[in-house]
This record gives C-alpha cells, sequence and structure tokens, in this order.
C-alpha cells in the first residue's frame, strides 16, 4: 500500500524480503506491507489435459479471451498433460483446434507446436478417426 | 472569556482545543517530536459567592507539548472458496480493519493498494468496495505482472477518497484460479 499523506505502523516495504519495487511500480517511500497468506491450488489425482487460450491482451492463458480489431494479435493455445495417478505408455492426446465449420473462425498456426523432447506432434486438418489411426 | 453560567459539572477542567501550523514562523516544516512550549494564565470574577467584586487571578501556567504526528494501521484478508485450476471467481483478497492499539489516526487519504495476487490467479474484473465505504469516489483499477504474479493496483490519487481503517473487509479484488496454473 502506497500512503503518501500518513504515516503507518505497517512494515516499510523496503524491510520486507518478498517485496520486489516493480510490484509497486518503482515506488518505495511510503510503500508499507499490509498482509500476506496462502492460496491452495490443488488438483485430484488424475490424468487430465488442462488447456487455456491466451489472447493479444493476456499475461497468462486464460479460459476464455478476445481477439479482435481493438485487441490485435496471435491467439495461443497452451496445454499441459496432468498425470498425478499412475503411469501411462505410449499416451496420445488430441487436441481440436477451431476451424469455420464448428465454430467462428479458423485457427491458422503461425509457429511449431512447442512441446518437451519426448513428445511427437501430428499434425492433420482432416478429420480424425481415433480407430483408423489406433489411438483406441 | 468563560460565559456566566457555565457549569462544570465533576469536571473541573477548562480545555482550550487549538491546531499545530504545518510550518514554523519562518517557513520551516514541523515535524514529528517537535516540541512546543506553551503558557496560558487565568482570570476569574464571581467564584465566591456573596462577593461579586472578587476576582481571581491563577498564575500563568507552562506546558510543554510533544508533538506526534498521526499514525495508522490497516491489515488484509482473504476468502478463498475454491481450489481448483480454472475455477473462476475462487475468492477475493481485500483490506481488513487492523486494531493496532498504537494507531492515531483511522483514515488514509488516497492510498493507492497493490494486490499482489497468488500465483496461478488473475483478476476478474469483479470489485466491491464494501460496507462503510464511500460508493462515490471509484478507484482507477488497472494491472500489471510482475514474475508470474499479477498485480492489481486501485488508485485512489485525485479522488479525495479517505479509506476508513475501522472498516471490515472491503475495497475486494475477486480472482480466478488459472487453468494452467500448478498444484
Amino acid at each position: 500500500m502506497y500512503s503518501p499523506h500518513i504515516k503507518m505502523l505497517e512494515t516499510p516495504a523496503k524491510d520486507y524480503s518478498d517485496w520486489k519495487s516493480t510490484q509497486t511500480e518503482g515506488k518505495s517511500d511510503n510503500v508499507y506491507v499490509l498482509g500476506n497468506g496462502n492460496w491452495t491450488i490443488s488438483t485430484a489425482q488424475q490424468v487430465h489435459i488442462a488447456s487455456g487460450i491466451k489472447g493479444p491482451s493476456d499475461a497468462f492463458a486464460v479460459d476464455n479471451t478476445i481477439a479482435d480489431d481493438k485487441n490485435p494479435g496471435a491467439l495461443e493455445y497452451d496445454l499441459r498433460i496432468d498425470n498425478n495417478l499412475q503411469k501411462v505408455n505410449n499416451g496420445v492426446a488430441v487436441i481440436n483446434i477451431n476451424d469455420e465449420a464448428d465454430n467462428n473462425f479458423n485457427f491458422t498456426m503461425t509457429a511449431p507446436v512447442n512441446v518437451p523432447n519426448d513428445i511427437k506432434v501430428l499434425y492433420s486438418t482432416s478429420l480424425l478417426s481415433i480407430y483408423e489411426y489406433k489411438i483406441c | 472569556m468563560i460565559s456566566a453560567g457555565a457549569i462544570f459539572n465533576g469536571d473541573n477542567r477548562i480545555k482550550a482545543y487549538g491546531t499545530v501550523n504545518k510550518t514554523l514562523k519562518a517557513g520551516t516544516p514541523i515535524k514529528d517530536g517537535y516540541e512546543f512550549d506553551s503558557k496560558i494564565g487565568f482570570v476569574y470574577s464571581g467564584l465566591i459567592k456573596g462577593n461579586e467584586n472578587s476576582w481571581v487571578f491563577a498564575s500563568p501556567l507552562y506546558a510543554r507539548q510533544n508533538l506526534a504526528e498521526p499514525k495508522t494501521s490497516v491489515g488484509t484478508y482473504y476468502e478463498q472458496h475454491k481450489r481448483m485450476p480454472g475455477d473462476n471467481d475462487a475468492g477475493f483478497l481485500s483490506v481488513y480493519s487492523n486494531a493496532d492499539r498504537n494507531a492515531t489516526s483511522h483514515s488514509v487519504l488516497e492510498p493507492i493498494f497493490y494486490y499482489v495476487l497468488p500465483e496461478g490467479t488473475v483478476y476478474n474484473g469483479n470489485f466491491d468496495r464494501g460496507w462503510k465505504q464511500p460508493a462515490e469516489q471509484q478507484p482507477k483499477i488497472t494491472h500489471f505482472t510482475v514474475d508470474d504474479q499479477e498485480v492489481v493496483k486501485l488508485d485512489y490519487t485525485g479522488t479525495g477518497y479517505i479509506f476508513d481503517t475501522t472498516a471490515v473487509h472491503n475495497n475486494d479484488v475477486h480472482i480466478n484460479n488459472l487453468p494452467l496454473a500448478v498444484s
């Protein structure tokens, strides 16, 4: 908290080890730390694909976003496979990307998919038959 | 002059209230811890029953006063209602009354609050002023990111807002858990 007109009894930010001056836009005088706490994020034991999308105005991948004439720019799909349940051998994840038939716009890729080393990425613009690809 | 008929019920003190200027005569700012010597004298009449002409003179009293700059105090409060990644409106962060007994003021003029959100969460645009906070003065709300944590800035500069440090949780910033948040 920045309080330029009245002094506060709380710890000055300068004396607080977790404070970064960028968090208060470079202000350091009259900045106090009011408190802190713990926020818990937890998942059940599961195999799960977490997904989000990052638009031109987002700092993080979120649930839904906007890219239009007022917020122009690229969209980024982000996916993470969570597995805290059991070992999965030769797992395959199918990621369905927007197309004009089912959504209002086509998603055109502008860069390679960025994945860890031991993952192979396959693309197709035609309909996928999971039986034909011997996935199931 | 104390008017005739003034009653001092059970309390014989006469109180003279005043304020201290912000600067000395020469223009030097007055700072915390400055000491001021003051002198006050009294003349009383009509105090003795049956003798309207009697006067009582109290010799001047000298006092030294120590100027203490007002200091205030406020704490924080938060509620988490949802814990899974991707949970929307998972809870809120707020400021809260803090009964620090050394506080000498309950008001903060035009503060700027910086809420450093927990990693894996973002502000969802839902802001609640809360009880005992004047609704007409709205902060300018912006947000930015520092090292994977979102910072929400509530800026009251120039609004005339006086923040009440005795109010229960207020200036609530509601947040979402990000879909890719790591547990």
